[in-house]
């Protein structure tokens, strides 16, 4: 009786997450007049084709459509954008945000307040600030620029980085670093040669954390970037219009695509990951 | 080998005095342990001695050199926490070879040199089977021998050891001190122990600082403490049965216990001298109460058994006299039942006597 009622929860968690996933790639491998038949619902393709992909990946060499050129659709530039913005923000969280993290655990850095001041940095929502930014930016030159862009998203990120790191060495012994000391590191190498490596599991899962919240930005670089310059969750919203309407097939196939670069990277952290989101559950 | 010696020395952390005023001398190649209750300052001293805290006010010397400045790693201490903060990323090897390898620039230490004296350190503590295994998946006891061994391995002058076996199963850490007392008599090493067992302090020490609440409360030999303490707390730290404590007034060159009186003879001197006539409280160890029959004209008081808790080699039996609970040791075949009166004979020469508005002895 209660393996059923189990089973049956699990299954409808799975259904319920599950849809929006099936139904983004069943869409992506659609062809054209699939996309959104009127009247009818296609629960699977007909006739399945990767043109969309190639499309997305600059693949192809002419356009089905007459409004638009097959350039407009490679989704290559963005996809770069996108990597390079929320790779680079994620690292400049990491090297900024860890450090912090270590200061405020071990030595207190700052006061008992500080942990919480970061964390109001947090505490509205990114909307209220991004205008002001915008002004910011245009004043600092870095209004429209891939700096600019790994700059701020550093900046939006970098509480979570504290906070979660913060824990994970506050699960760490002091005598960790004591130890090493004694043995004759400077501060600087027991933190690297004995602190660090101990927290590496919480590391990979901040990292991934962090990663995913800047590769799924809609809202800043909205309003930090015009033109062509964009990331690709930006470029997919503008996958439409004209008098070719939505280009459901499109989105989804850019969808899927952006689904794979922090799937990835979780699977390959994953034996990090799971040490790394039960820590301080295990005995040391 | 070096000295060590404590001059004033004081750790505040704001209004908390962790360690007053402390002097202290650790003779060259001496095993000495600093003894207190959780919380009396005995791990922040070490702490300082070690140069992981810097002192509020005073001075570390090792031999004649004062430490201020100097820098832990250059210290040439081997230190042991409590919780072994063995380095689990790394195997059993790597943790012993950790110190030499963050040193080998600076000492110049070949690769060759780290290997050899990793082996020769792993054979000594009994690791030499576990070299390549990885530290986070040893058992207590081995995590303690890598702690020890990662100490060893940098052949300090000075051992420093914070409660290493308070987390032990009491058959290895009874292995383990004796252990530790042969490692020390082999090499030497002036060896300073951090504990808050006193049967462990007595057992291994040459000499033993008892602490409380940051001070110093009397340093000396284990039989020091033991047969002449300073003061209340001391007298009551020290023993592995909880020691007698009673209300006692000076009265004619004696004492009044109870009933019965307590001869000073040539003491008296000590309590007649006493400014002011504040009340007396004496003490006498369980071990050396002597106990004769309730009629017997030698007994001092007269109390009845409440308790008897056999231990094996004695039992405690408890006592109540007047209100106060009292203990004495005696042999098993000797047990006497529950309500039954004793008569307990107090030899002068075994009461202490501590001025109750002080807390120190009367001597």
């Amino acid at each position: 009786m209660k393996k059923t009622l189990r089973i049956t929860a699990i299954a409808i968690y799975a259904v319920v997450f599950g849809f929006p996933l099936y139904w983004v790639t069943t869409m992506a491998i659609k062809p054209k007049a699939e996309e959104n038949p009127p009247g009818i619902t296609l629960w699977k393709p007909q006739d399945p084709t990767i043109k969309n992909f190639k499309d997305i990946l600059g693949l192809s060499k002419t356009s089905d459509s007459a409004f638009a050129t097959a350039k407009d659709y490679s989704a290559l530039t963005p996809l770069k954008n996108s990597f390079l913005a929320a790779g680079g923000g994620t690292l400049l969280a990491l090297a900024v945000g860890v450090f912090a993290a270590y200061g405020i655990a071990r030595f207190r850095a700052g006061g008992a307040q500080l942990p919480f001041q970061i964390l109001q940095l947090r505490m509205f929502p990114p909307a209220a600030v991004v205008i002001p930014l915008y002004f910011m930016f245009i004043y600092l030159k870095l209004w429209n620029t891939l700096p600019g862009l790994i700059l701020i998203y550093g900046a939006v990120t970098f509480p979570f980085v504290v906070w979660l790191m913060r824990s994970f060495f506050q699960d760490v012994p002091r005598e960790i670093s004591e130890a090493a000391i004694v043995d004759g590191c400077t501060q600087w190498g027991a933190f690297f040669k004995a602190v660090l490596p101990q927290v590496k599991g919480g590391l990979a899962a901040t990292g991934l954390f962090v990663f995913i919240l800047n590769w799924s930005d809609y809202l800043i670089v909205l309003v930090m970037t015009q033109d062509k310059w964009t990331t690709a969750p930006l470029f997919l919203s503008t996958l439409s219009g004209g008098a070719g309407g939505q280009e459901y097939g499109h989105q989804a196939a850019l969808a899927v695509l952006l689904i794979l670069p922090p799937a990835i990277l979780g699977l390959s952290i994953q034996k990090y990951l799971v040490r790394g989101l039960t820590f301080g559950a295990i005995k040391r | 080998m070096s000295s060590i010696t404590l001059k004033s020395l004081s750790k505040h952390f704001g209004t908390l005095r962790a360690v007053d005023n402390l002097d202290l001398d650790v003779p060259h190649g001496s095993f000495t342990a600093l003894l207190g209750p959780s919380g009396c300052g005995k791990t922040t001293t070490m702490n300082m001695i070690s140069g992981l805290e810097q002192p509020t006010t005073g001075e570390v010397y090792f031999d004649e050199r004062a430490m201020s400045g100097v820098e832990t790693g250059r210290r040439n201490v081997g230190f042991v926490f409590q919780n072994y903060a063995i380095f689990t990323h790394m195997t059993v090897a790597e943790n012993l070879g950790f110190g030499l390898q963050s040193q080998r620039r600076r000492e110049r230490v070949s690769k060759e040199e780290i290997d050899r004296r990793v082996k020769e350190v792993a054979e000594t503590v009994g690791l030499s089977s576990a070299l390549d295994r990885g530290a986070a998946r040893l058992s207590v006891n081995d995590l303690q021998k890598v702690a020890l061994g990662r100490a060893m391995i940098m052949r300090p002058t000075i051992f420093l050891l914070d409660e290493p076996f308070s987390n032990l199963d009491s058959a290895f850490r009874a292995y383990m001190r004796a252990e530790l007392k042969r490692i020390q008599h082999d090499v030497g090493q002036t060896m300073v122990y951090v504990t808050h067992d006193q049967v462990e302090a007595m057992g291994m020490a040459d000499r033993i600082a008892v602490m409380d609440r940051g001070e110093l409360q009397q340093y000396g030999s284990p039989d020091d403490l033991y047969e002449r303490p300073a003061n209340t707390f001391v007298a009551r730290f020290i023993g592995s049965v909880l020691n007698n404590f009673l209300p006692v007034r000076y009265a004619d060159g004696g004492l009044a216990v109870g009933e019965g009186r307590v001869e000073l003879g040539d003491r008296r001197a000590a309590f007649e001298s006493r400014a002011t006539a504040s009340d007396l409280t004496a003490t006498i160890r369980p071990e050396r109460v002597r106990v004769v029959d309730p009629g017997d004209a030698s007994a001092t008081i007269r109390a009845v058994v409440t308790l008897v808790e056999p231990l094996g080699p004695k039992d405690v039996v408890h006592l109540e006299h007047d209100g106060t609970a009292l203990r004495v040791a005696l042999p098993p075949s000797e047990r006497p039942a529950i309500g039954a009166a004793l008569g307990l004979c107090f030899d002068p020469d075994q009461v202490h006597v501590f001025d109750d508005s002080t807390g120190l002895a009367v001597r």
